[in-house]
């Protein structure tokens, strides 16, 4: 109890920790002194860089535009034309009419050898197929597989039919699945329509159920688009699985089938048009389309374009720099131009 | 007088307790008074444990009833005085100064027959009568309401055949011995005692002895109380008193008087009032033969003459008189029994001697030469061996203590009324000490060491007294009087009880007092009791209110127990438990409105019907953001967590039950009595009640406290000085204690001890009284301290508290683009909303295969808003808040880690407290600098000074070696020697002698540490320093000096004195020294007072500091009656500091000045340097100091803060009144306009006294000049005045950065927009305060060119950019809902939209901590270019438009290329937005690279490494089925046409970025970009102008601002993407960008 007796242990807070050095530990990141390189905007790394786009964009732009050019294409629109004349003031009634006769027989000139396969697609312009209710309006998981057959979570207001039993596939985007039909004859001969493999490999394998069958599709009151075979499985539903990949604009193509035969300069192809799919009620297109690819895809002078212009402007920019470089030399970091280091007589 | 009414209330209580029963068999009444102040009363009888109650009879209700009516007027009176006069007036009141004050309430029927001169002990009564007036009522309605059992007490009846006894003072040593012989004759005893001097261990072995019920009961009660003394006898009935109650110690006596008056003729008359008013017929009173005094013959017989020559015989002669008096008129049977020493103790060896500890010096020798036997004192100490007596030693008559209490009970045996016998009580014979010391020697059988002193005053030869009268009349003799046989038996008492009686177990604490609400507010009381178990007991004043309310009050009243309230100590920093975590820290982080904002949208996005996402974009930002903010609070949490855990665990001793345990810190309770040893750290905030030292003095380490490296001294409270380590294992008190606060100077509370230790005085307590936590005892054996704070609560704890959170510039300028954002984003969605509806309402019913059903719901108009307000969210970066505070806290690192900001000196690196305002540091445009420390290095050294109007040093520039000033000194010229006494006495310097002989001094201020070594090389050495008594060392003779009082330094006061007594000549002194407007009034009338005043200016001119020292012989009773009035405002505890300077200055006047001191302050290394480069950086110096004018301007010259005539101009505003200043300030204002534009440099000057008149009248004029000077300097300045003056720029609008190193800046400091403490010599307590310490002025340089710049353009790009990259991607979704019917579709999915927004464009951009325009030392030699961050060019709303236009102009490219080439059949939707994302990823990618001006190789990482982890996550993403994005990324990735397409994007989008930045840069250079090219092309380049032109250019650009325009800032943006010329704009630059 003696206050003295553990005076020894009692010593361990001694000053000595306190003369430790807080001197703080050198490394560059610390002191902020890592090597950098410090790029500076000279005329010489400014005019080489606009030059080395420019002389590296023209070829590009060229090289694209001659894919763009090669790619030969026959774009038909049909939606007015397929309509009789007595009926052109009553689109909508003709086409919602069950009676009308939709075929319509046209012909169309091959301007330019084309290739095989050659691309079917339809266009439609108008088409707002990225529409908030619409793009929503389907369900990954039921057209995925059988097991989640009833969830319909988003696909209001096609999601059940009025006695409640769950539409497959159901959604907006099925139900308005694109229903036209096309067919080709090259001196009456009917050129073969491949509607394999039009969809993505991996959306038959992995977006669509092999054992997911139509049910209930198209059985409402109102129908909207094509109707689907109820013994064939989403996954070959090749259709339907193109028209689910939603366009993100308004106008838009989508992949008919191909035809694997080479069309010839100025051949005569007769095309027959089932004019079913209603776009006369928002005066949207249709199109139909027989294009060939190449590297670039299919025809679009926009990035060629785009790239010739882009080049030439930056020589010309390039140019300009070295002009007015030459016009205006300035010596760069010349502490003269500092505001304060300037005679103050100058400053009125 | 408010709290002295409470605290006066709990000492009246603590008179009238009665102690409880220590046995069950016996009975005894019990009074407590609990929380209500309610005197309850009940009598409790229980015998073999069968309870049976009584009560007493309601007598005296009536009595009570009339005294509680009369009462009322004095305590409405009393109340009214006490709240209507100011403080001032109480002062004076409470000094007895102002007699008129003096309430004549006070004075009131109790005490009116008592009338003593004690000024002090009047406010007392005044409480008293106050207190006992508000008990009585309350006894009354207690009485009223309590039903009783109409029982009588046999206390209360008298028996026949059975007296009554009465034995006041029955607790001591012949008062118990007395009541042990009463109670074995069969007499029922009554004693009351307060424990002042007796030992309730006495009361405990009576009541053993005599169990039975009706023999013995204990009040606990103050005689002096004549209410108390009333009401004992109105309860009890007395047949016979015996008074042996006194305080009996002739020493004291001399010391005390007053005291001895008061108890012993005072508490006399009372009781025999008492008595007369009871019918109390028989009175036995114990004198002395001191009344007696110096009788011219031997032996003493009755009839000797009594001249007593001691206070103490004088008043126990008074008492005799007024008993003798008495009884003449009366029927009372009186016996006076004189006598003297009294040895021995009970033959049976039940009772003893056993004095207080601390007044065992005062003691009687016996009792000292058992300490000497036992080994508590050293030896035996004699004073006096040269009387005329047989062997020169005093002869006195000694008695035995049995022989005495025979007498007594004889002399009650033979009382009769109206009869009156005096009788000396002696053998007749006298012992001398040495006899004494012999016998001694022979009972204990030690060795006693016996020295010899010189006579006491009051004492005289040889004494006895002639026993024949008592011998005859009352048949007495001595009996068992044996000098060696009566020693033996005492000693063998003394040996069995070292300790006196042993501690009684259960001694209960009083019950508290009533408190009154109003007047206990900020107080807490600490209770505390060596001996009892852990009771605790810090309350504060609304718990004890709250609970006095009726649940305290119920329980006492029911169970008779003690209330403890227990307070356990955690010291806990902790913010978060375990459990409150996640809720607090979530509460806490949606107070900010930012927050709120984003968990609305959130929310909102659960309502799948207009998420245009996956709630989880926003969801998991949000809880990615969160989690980040909560880990780090987690993490520092988690820190302190550990932290504690090793502070909660330490060991440390603490008295529990009388003995010392070892408890882990966390368990120290409040009230805990704790142990340390030396080098002990102490673990919570003490006040100390013992220490080894003999002076009752420590010493302790504060600089984990307050940075100061000297050592302390602590000294124990007045009223524990002199305990012996064992007595403080049974101490036991009351601290009054405010509430807990963070201010280390302070503490005011008080103390007082319960018996059996003193408790008449309060003692107050004072900073220098505590032991505060985390500071280290040293040169100290062991010191001891009761608990007052623990945990959080101690002033460490408090001091820790999170600081307010300062906003800076570009805090503020990014809440403000953020409001405008939002504003745009509501006009967006406003706009979109209509668009939206009316798109939807016309066209969108044509498209059937939408299905628009035909009627929505009510909230269908809002669907598309709102669906936009989601969609278009994004546009306020939810990462910006995260961002900032991350880089934010790597730019405090920095410059914690900065190693060039080390100060090698002192070893302390730079640190930044406050992480949050860095680019402040860059804004700075004035800087508000305190002179000493901050610009001098406050190494004070004596240079020269003036003594009488004699120069010294003048030749030299130091004193020390003048040699006429060493001839003066060794001729002890008397102005020199006194000269130098003051340089040595007047400071509360302590000297430590080390090992080998050396002193060293350890002192609190520079200038007093430079003094005393001064003197000290001048041959006055101060040697040494214990406790009050101080040596001093003058050529080789010792001098002594007492020191009485130090009137200490304040900076109000400005001066310090001492009151010192000369030992040799006993004169007392009054020895000041302080500035010289503190001292010069001070002079005496007709002083001289020119030399001095000369002296000052002179020394001043040097920039030297001066001190004047005066001195003053102050007579003895002028110092007793001032003394008087010091220790009561030293006791206040309101305004304490403000009473004491107001009685510090009745005695400081008349004062002789006999010289002044200069001592010299050098300035720091690289001061001028550094204000040089930051005036050219634009920044304004305004230097804010309390030293002198002369001094300050001195200084200024000195450090290049102002120029010298030519160049420069000084104007001085002064004046003494309101006219003169106004004329004063307007002159000054008129030449700074006119001259502003003349290159001069010109500063004004100012006073405090003019700058009060100033601050208070012409804030306006004085802001206007504030805006037009670029520098100024304020000399004496208060703390407050400097904060008035940072608010006062901060008014204006300016950023404001403070520095300072003493407590005086720290009110500065935390006003400023910046504080900047340095870790000086002044201690820490600035550096503690500020948001950066630095050890060095110079290093401000670094602080704000580099870190502050570097910051500044950090924050402003990463701010911006964070917006910038929100608006893009948002742009791109508002553009394409135009391609998507207006519907709200998002173009991005839900994973990209999350991951753009957290990882893909927020990392790369971070590395911009790391980026440097400029490189340090284009910076330091450029300093100017500050100027843009001053102005904020870099972030401001145009720079942000650029910002803005930037993303617009982006979006815009990002979109139309993507639409166009992924047009047609490509036109897949997640194909093309993962091709715009990319777009967006790509060209973020490059405008990081294209704005960041020095790329290392994190730089490179981040960015390039960001493309990577794109590519990897989409990738990863791309390979998950039931991903929408499943196998994009590789369809993508094969396409050439999209690496084509986003190639494209970046050339579109960066090309004529990258081209108007060339442009910019190469013919619009600003300042940055010519200094970057200079930088990066020749090496670092030196500015060709000379500093002059450019501080005239600065001067310009001042000059050139109208005084209307109180900001230049506003127009001087410079925009990024703009083509305007950087302001402030030369005509050169402008032609030329016009040939352009």
């Amino acid at each position: 109890m003696n206050p003295r007796g553990d005076s020894t242990s009692g010593s361990d807070g001694a000053p000595e920790p306190r003369r430790k050095s807080k001197k703080p530990k050198y490394s560059r990141f610390t002191q902020q002194e890592l090597p950098a390189c410090k790029p500076l905007l000279t005329p010489a790394i400014v005019v080489t860089t606009f030059a080395f786009i420019g002389i590296i964009f023209i070829p590009i732009g060229l090289l694209s535009l001659s894919a763009s050019e090669q790619v030969v294409e026959i774009v038909y629109q049909y939606d007015t034309d397929c309509i009789p004349e007595q009926l052109q003031n009553d689109k909508v009634a003709f086409i919602q009419s069950s009676k009308t006769n939709k075929t319509c027989t046209r012909t169309l000139t091959v301007p330019k050898n084309m290739e095989g396969p050659v691309h079917i697609y339809y266009e439609l312009d108008n088409f707002y197929q990225n529409h908030r209710r619409y793009v929503k309006s389907r369900s990954d998981k039921q057209l995925r597989s059988k097991a989640s057959e009833t969830v319909t979570t988003n696909c209001a207001p096609e999601a059940t039919t009025s006695d409640g039993s769950v539409i497959v596939p159901c959604g907006l985007i099925a139900w308005s699945l694109f229903n036209d039909t096309y067919s080709f004859a090259v001196n009456s001969k009917i050129i073969e329509v491949n509607k394999k493999n039009i969809a993505w490999q991996s959306d038959k394998e992995h977006k669509f159920g092999s054992d997911v069958y139509p049910k209930n599709f198209q059985m409402g009151g109102l129908i909207g688009g094509a109707k689907l075979n109820a013994s064939i499985p989403l996954s070959e539903q090749e259709d339907l699985i193109v028209w689910m990949r939603t366009a993100a604009l308004p106008r838009f193509r989508k992949l008919y089938g191909r035809i694997e035969t080479n069309l010839a300069a100025n051949e005569q192809i007769t095309v027959t048009i089932q004019n079913n799919y209603n776009t006369y009620s928002f005066e949207g297109k249709k199109n139909l389309v027989l294009s060939t690819t190449s590297w670039i895809g299919g025809k679009n002078d926009f990035l060629g374009t785009a790239y010739l212009t882009v080049g030439s402007l930056c020589l010309f920019l390039a140019i300009g720099f070295i002009i007015l470089y030459l016009l205006k030399p300035r010596t760069l970091g010349d502490p003269s131009y500092l505001s304060w280091n300037r005679n103050p007589d100058g400053h009125y | 007088m408010h709290h002295g009414i409470c605290r006066i209330m709990w000492y009246f209580h603590l008179r009238i307790l009665l102690l409880p029963r220590f046995n069950p068999n016996c009975d005894i009444i019990r009074q407590s008074c609990n929380d209500d102040g309610e005197l309850s009363l009940s009598l409790m009888q229980t015998r073999a444990g069968q309870p049976r109650s009584q009560a007493i009879p309601p007598i005296g209700i009536p009595s009570l009833l009339l005294r509680f009516l009369l009462a009322i007027p004095s305590v409405l009176s009393s109340s009214f005085f006490c709240s209507s006069l100011d403080l001032r007036k109480l002062l004076m009141a409470d000094a007895g100064l102002d007699r008129r004050a003096q309430p004549r309430a006070g004075r009131s029927w109790s005490f009116s027959e008592m009338d003593y001169s004690d000024t002090k002990q009047k406010s007392h009564v005044l409480n008293k009568v106050f207190m006992a007036t508000i008990i009585t009522a309350m006894c009354i309605i207690v009485i009223m309401q309590t039903p009783c059992h109409h029982e009588p007490n046999m206390f209360f009846i008298h028996e026949r055949g059975v007296t009554h006894v009465l034995v006041t003072g029955g607790a001591g040593y012949i008062g118990s011995h007395a009541a042990l012989r009463l109670l074995k004759d069969s007499y029922r005893v009554t004693i009351v005692d307060n424990l002042s001097r007796g030992n309730i261990g006495a009361i405990k072995v009576l009541q053993e002895q005599f169990p039975e019920s009706g023999r013995l009961q204990f009040i606990h009660a103050d005689l002096g109380d004549a209410r108390v003394v009333n009401q004992i006898f109105a309860k009890n009935a007395f047949d016979a008193v015996m008074h042996f109650a006194a305080v009996a110690y002739v020493g004291e006596s001399t010391l005390d008087p007053l005291r001895y008056y008061h108890n012993i003729t005072s508490n006399t008359l009372v009781l025999l009032e008492a008595m007369a008013a009871h019918g109390v017929k028989t009175l036995i009173y114990s004198s002395t033969c001191a009344t007696y005094g110096e009788p011219k013959k031997m032996p003493i017989t009755e009839l000797t003459p009594q001249v007593p020559i001691n206070p103490y015989g004088k008043a126990k002669k008074m008492a005799e008189e007024i008993i003798l008096d008495f009884s003449k008129r009366s029927s009372m049977a009186v016996m006076i029994l004189r006598y003297f020493n009294v040895i021995g103790s009970d033959p049976g060896g039940r009772l003893g001697e056993s004095p207080r500890p601390e007044l065992r010096e005062h003691g009687r020798i016996s009792g000292a030469c058992f300490d000497a036997a036992l080994g508590i004192i050293p030896g035996l100490k004699v004073k006096g061996n040269d009387y005329i007596t047989p062997d020169g030693t005093c002869v006195r008559d000694y008695i035995d203590v049995t022989d005495l209490v025979d007498a007594h009970v004889k002399a009650l045996n033979k009382a009769e009324p109206d009869k009156v016998g005096i009788y000396n009580v002696g053998t007749g014979k006298g012992r001398s000490v040495k006899e004494f010391v012999e016998a001694c020697k022979k009972a204990t059988g030690v060795d006693i060491k016996v020295e010899y002193f010189d006579r006491r005053p009051g004492d005289y030869a040889e004494v006895y007294s002639d026993p024949s009268k008592i011998n005859s009349e009352l048949n007495w003799t001595a009996q068992h009087t044996d000098l060696l046989e009566s020693l033996k038996i005492a000693w063998r008492w003394q040996k069995l009880h070292r300790n006196g009686y042993a501690p009684p177990k259960a001694i209960s604490l009083p019950p508290r007092r009533v408190i009154p609400r109003s007047s206990c507010d900020g107080k807490g009381f600490v209770f505390f009791d060596a001996i009892a178990t852990g009771e605790i007991v810090r309350t504060t004043s609304e718990e004890i209110v709250q609970q006095s309310g009726c649940r305290v009050s119920s329980l006492v009243h029911e169970s008779n127990q003690e209330i403890f309230l227990f307070v356990s100590y955690i010291g806990n920093n902790l913010k978060y438990t375990l459990w409150n975590f996640l809720p607090k820290n979530l509460w806490e982080q949606f107070r900010r409105f930012m927050n709120q904002y984003f968990l609305l949208i959130a929310c909102l996005q659960l309502w799948s019907l207009i998420t245009p996402v996956n709630p989880a974009s926003t969801w998991g930002p949000l809880i990615i953001i969160f989690a980040v903010s909560a880990t780090k609070e987690a993490w520092d949490d988690y820190n302190r967590y550990l932290s504690d855990k090793q502070a909660n665990e330490k060991e440390v001793w603490v008295v529990k039950d009388g003995i010392r345990k070892h408890i882990q810190a966390q368990d120290i309770h409040v009230g805990n009595i704790v142990w340390l040893r030396e080098n002990d750290e102490v673990p919570c905030d003490l006040v100390l009640i013992g220490t080894s030292e003999p002076q009752g003095i420590c010493y302790v380490e504060t600089s984990a406290l307050d940075g100061e490296t000297d050592l302390k001294t602590r000294v124990v409270p007045s009223a524990c000085i002199g305990l012996a380590s064992e007595q403080l294992h049974i101490i036991k008190g009351v601290i009054e204690c405010p509430n807990p606060d963070k201010d280390i100077r302070r503490f005011d509370g008080n103390m007082r001890l319960f018996p059996p230790f003193i408790d008449n005085d309060l003692c107050p307590l004072t900073i220098s009284n505590t032991l505060l936590q985390s500071c280290y005892l040293r040169n100290t054996e062991w010191a001891c301290g009761v608990a007052v704070y623990t945990g959080n609560e101690t002033k460490l704890g408090m001091s820790r508290g999170v600081p307010e959170p300062k906003l800076t510039a570009v805090d503020a300028m990014i809440d403000k683009l953020t409001g405008a954002i939002f504003l745009f984003q509501v006009v967006v969605v406003i706009v979109l909303g209509f668009a939206g509806n009316i798109w939807k309402d016309t066209e969108a019913r044509k498209q059937w295969y939408v299905k628009y059903p035909e009627d929505g719901p009510w909230y269908e108009l809002l669907v598309i808003p709102l669906r936009f307000e989601l969609l278009c969210s994004i546009m306020i970066p939810i990462s910006i808040k995260v961002s900032l505070d991350l880089v934010k806290s790597i730019y405090a690192k920095f410059i914690d880690w900065d190693e060039e900001m080390y100060d090698h000196d002192t070893r302390t690196p730079s640190h930044a407290a406050n992480t949050a305002i860095s680019e402040d540091l860059g804004q700075v445009e004035y800087i508000l600098t305190d002179k000493t420390g901050t610009l001098t290095e406050n190494k004070m050294i004596f240079r020269r000074c003036c003594i009488n109007g004699v120069f010294y040093g003048n030749e030299s520039g130091d004193a020390l070696k003048d040699v006429e000033l060493l001839n003066a000194v060794a001729n002890n010229v008397a102005d020199v020697i006194r000269f130098l006494t003051i340089m040595t006495v007047c400071n509360t310097v302590i000297p430590i002698r080390s090992k080998s002989g050396m002193i060293s001094y350890k002192a609190q201020s520079q200038d007093e540490d430079a003094l005393v070594n001064a003197a000290a090389r001048l041959h006055m050495v101060l040697i040494s320093k214990n406790g009050s008594s101080l040596e001093i060392n003058l050529n080789g003779s010792l001098i002594h000096y007492e020191i009485l009082d130090i009137l200490e330094f304040t900076s109000d006061r400005k001066r310090m004195s001492v009151v010192v007594k000369d030992c040799q000549d006993g004169k007392i002194l009054l020895l000041s020294k302080g500035a010289d407007e503190a001292i010069l009034p001070c002079a005496y009338a007709g002083q001289q007072i020119r030399p001095f005043v000369d002296a000052v200016e002179q020394y001043a001119q040097l920039g030297l500091r001066t001190l004047c020292l005066a001195w003053r012989e102050l007579k003895d009773d002028e110092y007793n009656e001032w003394s008087h009035a010091f220790k009561q405002a030293r006791s206040t505890l309101v305004d304490r500091e403000w009473k004491l300077a107001e009685v510090c200055q009745i005695l400081e006047h008349d004062l002789e000045i006999v010289g002044v001191t200069a001592i010299e302050d050098r300035l720091q290394d690289g001061v001028p340097e550094t204000i040089e480069t930051l005036r050219q950086a634009g920044i304004n110096f305004w230097m804010l100091t309390g030293d002198k004018q002369n001094t300050a301007i001195q200084i200024a010259l000195l450090c290049n803060f102002i120029s010298s005539e030519p160049k420069g101009q000084l104007l001085f505003i002064n004046g003494k009144t309101e006219d003169e200043v106004l004329r004063s300030l307007e002159r000054v204002l008129l030449t700074m306009r006119i001259t502003s534009s003349e290159p001069k440099d010109l500063a004004f000057v100012v006073d405090g006294w003019a700058l009060e008149i100033i601050l208070k009248q012409y804030r306006a004029v004085f802001t206007e000049l504030a805006i037009l000077s670029r520098t100024a300097i304020c000399c004496r300045v208060t703390p407050s005045q400097k904060a008035q003056l940072v608010e006062l720029l901060k008014s204006c609008d300016y950023r404001t950065l403070a520095i300072g190193d003493g407590g005086n800046d720290v009110r500065m400091i935390q006003q400023a927009d910046i504080g900047v403490g340095i870790s000086g010599r002044e201690g820490l307590q600035a550096a503690r305060a500020a948001d950066y310490s630095i050890g060095k002025f110079r290093f401000l340089k670094r602080l704000i060119l580099v870190h502050g710049r570097y910051s500044y353009n950090r924050t402003a790009f990463l701010s911006q950019y964070s917006f910038y990259k929100s608006l893009l991607i948002c742009f791109i979704q508002i553009f394409f809902s135009f391609f998507s019917g207006v519907s709200g579709t998002s173009l991005f999915n839900s994973i990209s939209l999350m991951a753009y927004n957290v990882f893909y464009t927020s990392i790369p951009v971070l590395t911009v901590v790391l980026d440097k325009d400029l490189s340090e030392k284009t910076v330091m030699q450029n300093p100017q270019i500050l100027l843009y961050c001053q102005a904020g060019r870099l972030l401001n709303p145009s720079t942000f438009a650029g910002w803005f236009g930037r993303s617009l102009y982006h979006a815009l490219v990002v979109f139309l290329i993507t639409v166009h080439a992924y047009a047609d059949e490509k036109s897949e939707m997640e194909e093309l937005s993962m091709v715009a994302l990319s777009g967006c990823i790509w060209l973020q990618a490059f405008v990081v690279t294209i704005e960041m001006n020095s790329f290392t190789i994190l730089q490179h990482l981040a960015i390039w490494g960001n493309f990577a982890a794109f590519y990897f996550i989409n990738s990863v993403v791309s390979t998950i089925p039931s991903a929408g994005m499943y196998t994009i990324m590789f369809r993508l990735c094969r396409q050439p046409s999209y690496w084509i397409t986003v190639v494209l994007i970046v050339a579109v989008g960066m090309g004529p970025v990258l081209a108007l930045k060339y442009l910019r840069y190469t013919y619009r250079s600003s300042a940055i970009n010519i200094l970057q090219q200079a930088e990066r092309s020749r090496g670092p380049i030196f500015s060709v102008g000379g500093l002059e032109s450019q501080l005239k250019s600065l001067e310009k650009d001042v000059a050139s601002l109208s005084t209307s325009q109180s900001k230049f800032r506003n127009s001087v943006y410079e925009p990024l993407l703009s083509v305007s010329d950087p302001p402030p704009a030369s005509t050169r630059s402008t032609q030329r960008s016009v040939k352009f």
